[in-house]
This record gives C-alpha cells, structure tokens and sequence, in this order.
C-alpha cells in the first residue's frame, strides 16, 4: 500500500513537472517551431535519402544561433517526424523513407498495393504517436530515476558502459556479422583520440596540424557520414515508382477500433520499441524489427504477416517510434547517445550549453521534463499535419532527387563550416562522407562508429583514471557490483555473438529445460547430439 | 564480399597496428604524468583490439576464398553505371567543397555564391542529361499548365532550336534557375541572418 502510494505521489509530481514545462512552451512562437520542425522532419523522413541523423545533424548547424529551448524543440519535433514520415515512402514506394521504416514496409506496401494506401497511412500515424506517447511515459518517469542511480558511477563504470555500447551496438546493428559492427564501434573510438588528450593535454594523431589539436568535432563528421554519404548513395540507384494514393482526409483518418483491437501489440512493441532505444547505439530500425518479430510470434494472423497485417504494421511503426524516446534516456541520464539521431541531439545539446549526464537532475533539473514536453509536442503535431496535410506531404515523393542532392550537399559544406568558421571541418565532412560510404557498401553498420566517437572521450578518461585507482589491480573492479554487472554484461554480448560459444553456454540450460519437460528423457536426441534447441 | 572484406581487413590491421606503435611511442610515466595515465595506453589498446578483429575478419575471408582475384565477383552493367554515378558524384562534390569554395584561382577569390551556382547548375545538369528527353516532355505539360505566359515565351525561343535540344535546353534553364535560387537563398541566409563569414 506504501509502495503504491509512494508510486501514485511520484506520478502525480512528474506529471506536475511535466505540466509546468508545458505551459512554460505555451508561446504561439514555439508551436510554429513545432509545427516546422515537424512538418520537415516528415519531409526529410519521406525522401528516401534524407534520414533523421542527417536532418538533425544539418539543422543542428542551422539553429546553433537561436536559444536553447526554440533550437533543442525544432530538433526533437523533426526527429519525431523524420522517423514518422518515413512510413510514407516505405508505404508508398516500398523503399523505407529512413532505415527505422524497414519493418513498415513488409506490410504497408501490400496493403498500398490492394488499394488501402490511405488507411495504411491512418494506422502508420496512430502507431507512432502512440509509440511516442509510451515512449515519453518512460522517458518522464526512468529518467530521473537512472539520473539519481547513474550518481553512484564512477571512472570504472563509465569505462565499462562504453565498451558495452560498443560491444551490444555492433552486435545488434550487424546481426549477422558483429565484427564489423564492432570494428565500426572501435575504430570511432580511434577516429575520438585525434587531438590532444583530456587529461594531460599531449597530442594524439594530429600529424603537426594545429587544427586537429581540437579533435574531430561531432557534427561536422556526422554531416559527413549521414548526409554527403547518402547524397553520393542516393545517385547509386534511380527513382522507385509511386503508387498512387487515394488522398482523401477520410482515407487517412486513424480508426479508434484499430487502437482497441490491437492494445497488446501497442504496448507490446511501445515497451519493445522503448527499451531497445534505451540500449547504447542501436536505435529505431532495430527497435522496429524488434517489435515486428514479437509481434508476429504473439499473433493469431501469423499468415498475414507480411502480405499486408495491420497488426504488423502498426506494430513496426510503433516500435519505431517508441525508440526516440526511448533514445533519449541514456543521452539525458548518462551522456551516452541510444541511436545516431540520438548523438547529434546529445551534441546540439552540448552545443547549447546543457551538460547530459549524471548530474542533469541537479544542474537542470526541469530540462528532462522540458524535453518530454517537446516530444510530447512533436507526437500532437505528426497526428495533425500527418492527417491534415497528407495530399500536400505526397507530393513531396515526386521532387527528382537529382535536384535535391545537390541542395542538401550546399547545406552540408555551409553547415559544416558556420559552427567554427573554418575549412577544416569541411575537410573533415568530405573525409567522413566517403568513408561512411565505402564502409556502408561494405556492409558496416555507421551507428557504432558515431557512438564509438561520442564515447571515445569518456572511454579515454575513465580507462586511464580507473588504471590510476587501481593501481592495475584487477581485484579491485570486482568488488563493485555495477561494474561486475557490465562486465558480464559485456562477456554475455561477446558469447552470445558467436554461435559456438553460444551453444556451448547455453547448453546446461537446454539439458536442464529438456529434464524439467514433462516426457523428456537423456536420450533425448537433441541433447545427446549436443545441439540445443536455439 | 568475401573479397572485399580480405582487402578491407588489411586496411584495418595496419590501421590497428599503427594505432598501437603509435601509442607506445607516446609520453611514458614520469614527470606529471601518473602510472598507469599515460597518453598511449588506449591508443595501444583500441590499435591491439582493432587488428584482431581485422585478423578475425581476414581468417574468415580467407576461408570463403577471398583471396582469389577471381573473387572479386564482376559488377553487372546496372552496378557499373551506378559506381560511376556514385564516383562522379563523390568528385564533383569533393571539389565544391575543398576546390571551389574559398578558393583563389588566377589571383581572384571565388565568391561562395558564384562557386555554389556553378556546382547546382552542374550537378544537376549531369544527373539529369541522361533523363532529360523522357523527363523534359512530362515537366513541358506541366509548366504549360501551371504558367502559360512563360510556357509561351519559352517557346519562342526554342522555335529557333532544333527539336532535339528542346528538352536539354529546357534542363539547362531549370538548372540555372534552381542554381540562382539556391546560392543567393544559402548565401542571404547564412550572411545575412547567421552572420557567418561565408568561406
């Protein structure tokens, strides 16, 4: 009775807070950012080409002059949008408008092709707002909670969470190849340690080059890698045909039965979604995938999965969108970005003088709620201009991309140079650029690697304060229980990773479950054979 | 892939290896710098870890025959045509912004909106050469449709031409109108409203 009571007086504060911070954005200036900064992230998200980690990253250098909260809401609305609006293209052309709409368009492209465009339209919208809706719950009342525990962090701690957002970053982001995501992961590490060293002030890799002192600044290298990179990926393939939709706002408007009829696969994938964005570097694509699978495996119509289901679709996009939320825990508790958009926000954020982490609760302690306050705003405006402005939004698809790269290149040289006003942040977009795309033709994932560059400082400094410390001694990690539990963690990513060792760890478990099963018995041949049921 | 990955895992190895050579030849302990602080240490260790991934990487690419020339399996004509685009692309782009923008050519100083003009008008005129005899007929409908008069006075002119330069002609004037927009837009905007000292 306490520990409800205790749990009803902490929501009602949160909620409190939360509505303070609302009416502290109830300014007829910050709704117009809202409705911009949403109504261009559900462009950026329906042309296939312009992602979210690049719509973010370019407008991060387009608003760094404007105050913190009008700049932080642009941003977070056109990262809602960007991940909502790419339900578009993936519904429409069957090509997914951001990696995070892959999972749309196994069942929003059939039901495009039987004719029901616009109702696949309605439940992409229902299933976002309500993906970022169970999203901010999350957000609203983990975060300060993870903020006060991550107070008890130390050098140690941080050093093993950032190998475990590598290590969990590259498995998930390459499934079916991990060392490549963890060579991704590492060598960001690596690009971190150009310039001169936190600690000591030595120069590292900087080859006599004054300006490389200062390091690879974020947002420059994330222009690279997310925006010239897909321009040059964009002239690779030539344009898909879309389908023609019917455009009428009655086509788009969301069916209140679908929200009832699939409650479970809502909640399900928004947790699912949530939780997955929570995770270092993996973000909305998996967190789609993620919820697409549970979703398929729970459901009555498992036949229908993937020949057009509503459940499926709703499912993918409101696991989609539940991850930015989702994204946002680690970034604002801990510093340590849950997706690639996630990292630009985190340097915007830095950019504007607040300072993620640990100490966010103390230093600002309204912001978390300000922010909730600003995807709860992005999640109202991708329902009314979703619905609203569905004939203009179409015809968005049909601007040639062989006009529109060129402009989104300009913006990413002038927007690469305006932060410090120098050429050699240009050099270093152009390097990135063509690096992210060689390695994206190679199958690397990009999300390790721009995590990797986000954690490298932590990881440089808590490594070496951590060897200080301890003096070496090994011992001396083991006896903290957070950093044992990271490292199992990170020993549980690496064994599970590999199928051998993961058979071989899990063995005892499938002998023990095939005992304790009713009629099972040591002959069982799939024991004795040695292969696990996995 | 396999062959591309044996290749690529080389790269990475000597990237690895010089990671960690490089970090051994940092400053050491002593003076102000603590046991177990030094500079080098996670160079060593990201460059240790980093090649024995890519030794992992090549060991698998090994296996699956990656080192056959043979293996670098050949690219269709789509593929090709693609890589070349993508290789223009990456060129062209490359230049604007480390060759053109802020550059001084012949004693004169390019200034951002002419270096930005040029590289649109280019850029999309070499995208859309290719497309422009099947594109030019659809956006000629339109813009009869949408603006007359121009469609009128754009049609004179192009009497004077050969009917096959019509739709390239048509490209080239889009070209140029979208490169004039765009350069003085980016220009105004982030001179006049970011007070950025334009390169």
């Amino acid at each position: 009775m306490e520990l409800l009571s205790g749990l009803i007086g902490y929501l009602a504060q949160t909620f409190g807070y939360i509505g303070a911070a609302a009416a502290g954005f109830a300014d007829p200036v910050i709704l117009a950012y809202v409705v911009g900064g949403t109504l261009l992230g559900i462009c950026i998200g329906m042309l296939p080409g312009l992602t979210a980690t690049m719509g973010v990253a370019l407008l991060t250098t387009l608003t760094y002059r404007m105050d913190r909260d009008a700049a932080l809401m642009i941003l977070i609305c056109l990262y809602v949008g960007a991940i909502y609006g790419g339900s578009r293209s993936a519904i429409l052309l069957n090509i997914p408008g951001t990696p995070a709409n892959a999972a749309t368009t196994l069942d929003g492209y059939p039901l495009a092709k039987m004719g029901r465009a616009g109702p696949a339209m309605g439940i992409a919208t229902t299933g976002s707002f309500l993906g970022t809706l169970i999203g901010m719950f999350f957000l609203a009342t983990i975060a300060p909670l993870l903020a006060e525990y991550a107070l008890r962090f130390q050098t140690h701690e941080f050093f093993w969470l950032a190998i475990f957002g590598i290590l969990i970053s590259g498995q998930l982001t390459a499934l079916d190849d991990p060392i490549k995501g963890w060579i991704a992961g590492f060598l960001g590490l690596g690009v971190a340690m150009i310039g001169q060293e936190g600690l000591y002030m030595t120069d590292r890799f900087t080859f006599g080059y004054t300006e490389m002192q200062g390091g690879i600044a974020l947002i420059p290298a994330m222009v690279g890698a997310f925006g010239f990179s897909e321009v040059i990926m964009v002239m690779y393939n030539r344009r898909a045909e879309v389908i023609r939709a019917t455009t009428t706002l009655r086509d788009v408007l969301p069916d209140p039965r679908d929200v009832f009829r699939y409650r479970r696969t809502i909640g399900r994938s928004g947790v699912l979604g949530t939780l997955i964005g929570v995770i270092p570097g993996v973000g909305e694509d998996i967190g789609a995938w993620v919820s697409y699978a549970a979703a398929r495996r729970a459901s009555k119509e498992k036949k229908k999965f993937g020949k057009g289901s509503v459940e499926g679709l709703i499912a993918a996009e409101t696991g989609n969108s539940a991850a930015p939320p989702g994204a946002l825990i680690p970034v604002l508790t801990l510093g340590i970005p849950g997706s690639a958009p996630a990292a630009v926000l985190l340097a915007a954020m830095v950019l504007h003088g607040v300072r993620p982490g640990p100490m966010i609760m103390i230093e600002t302690p309204t912001f978390v709620y300000e922010v909730v306050v600003m995807m709860m705003f992005a999640a109202a405006a991708i329902v009314v201009l979703g619905i609203l402005l569905t004939p203009v939004l179409l015809k968005v698809l049909t601007i040639p991309r062989e006009r529109l790269m060129p402009v989104v290149f300009v913006l990413c040289v002038i927007g690469s140079y305006a932060i410090a006003q120098r050429m050699f942040d240009v050099w270093v977009m152009v390097i990135f650029g063509i690096l992210g795309f060689v390695l994206r033709r190679m199958n690397y994932p990009m999300a390790p690697l721009v995590l990797g560059i986000v954690l490298g400082d932590i990881f440089d400094k808590s490594f070496r304060r951590s060897i200080v410390i301890s003096g070496g001694d090994i011992g001396f990690y083991l006896e903290r229980p957070i950093t044992v539990v990271l490292m199992l963690l990170c020993l549980g990513t690496l064994v599970m990773s590999f199928a051998s060792l993961r058979r071989i760890v899990l063995r005892p478990f499938t002998i023990l479950g095939n005992m304790l099963r009713p009629g099972a018995s040591r002959s069982d041949p799939d024991i004795s054979n040695g292969e696990g049921r996995q | 892939m396999h062959a591309a990955d044996f290749w690529t895992s080389i790269v990475f190895f000597v990237v690895g290896v010089y990671m960690a050579v490089a970090g051994f030849g940092m400053p050491g302990a002593g003076g102000f710098i603590e046991e177990g602080g030094e500079p080098g240490r996670v160079p060593i260790l990201l460059g240790s870890i980093i090649a024995v991934l890519a030794v992992g990487l090549l060991v698998r690419s090994v296996r699956h025959g990656g080192y056959r020339l043979s293996a670098l399996e050949a690219a269709d004509e789509a593929e090709t045509a693609g890589l070349w685009r993508c290789g223009i692309t990456a060129a062209g782009c490359t230049f604007y912004a480390v060759g053109l923008v802020g550059a001084r050519i012949g004693g004169i100083d390019i200034p951002y909106d002419l270096a930005t003009g040029v590289f649109v008008f280019a850029f999309i005129v070499l995208a859309e050469w290719e497309l422009a005899p099947a594109h030019g007929a659809l956006r000629w409908q339109r813009t009869r449709a949408r603006w007359p008069g121009l469609a009128a006075a754009a049609a004179t002119i192009g009497r004077r031409l050969p009917p096959a330069w019509h739709p390239y002609a048509w490209l080239v004037v889009n070209a140029a109108v979208m490169a004039v927009i765009v350069s003085a837009v980016v220009t105004v905007v982030f001179e006049r409203y970011f007070f950025v000292a334009l390169p």
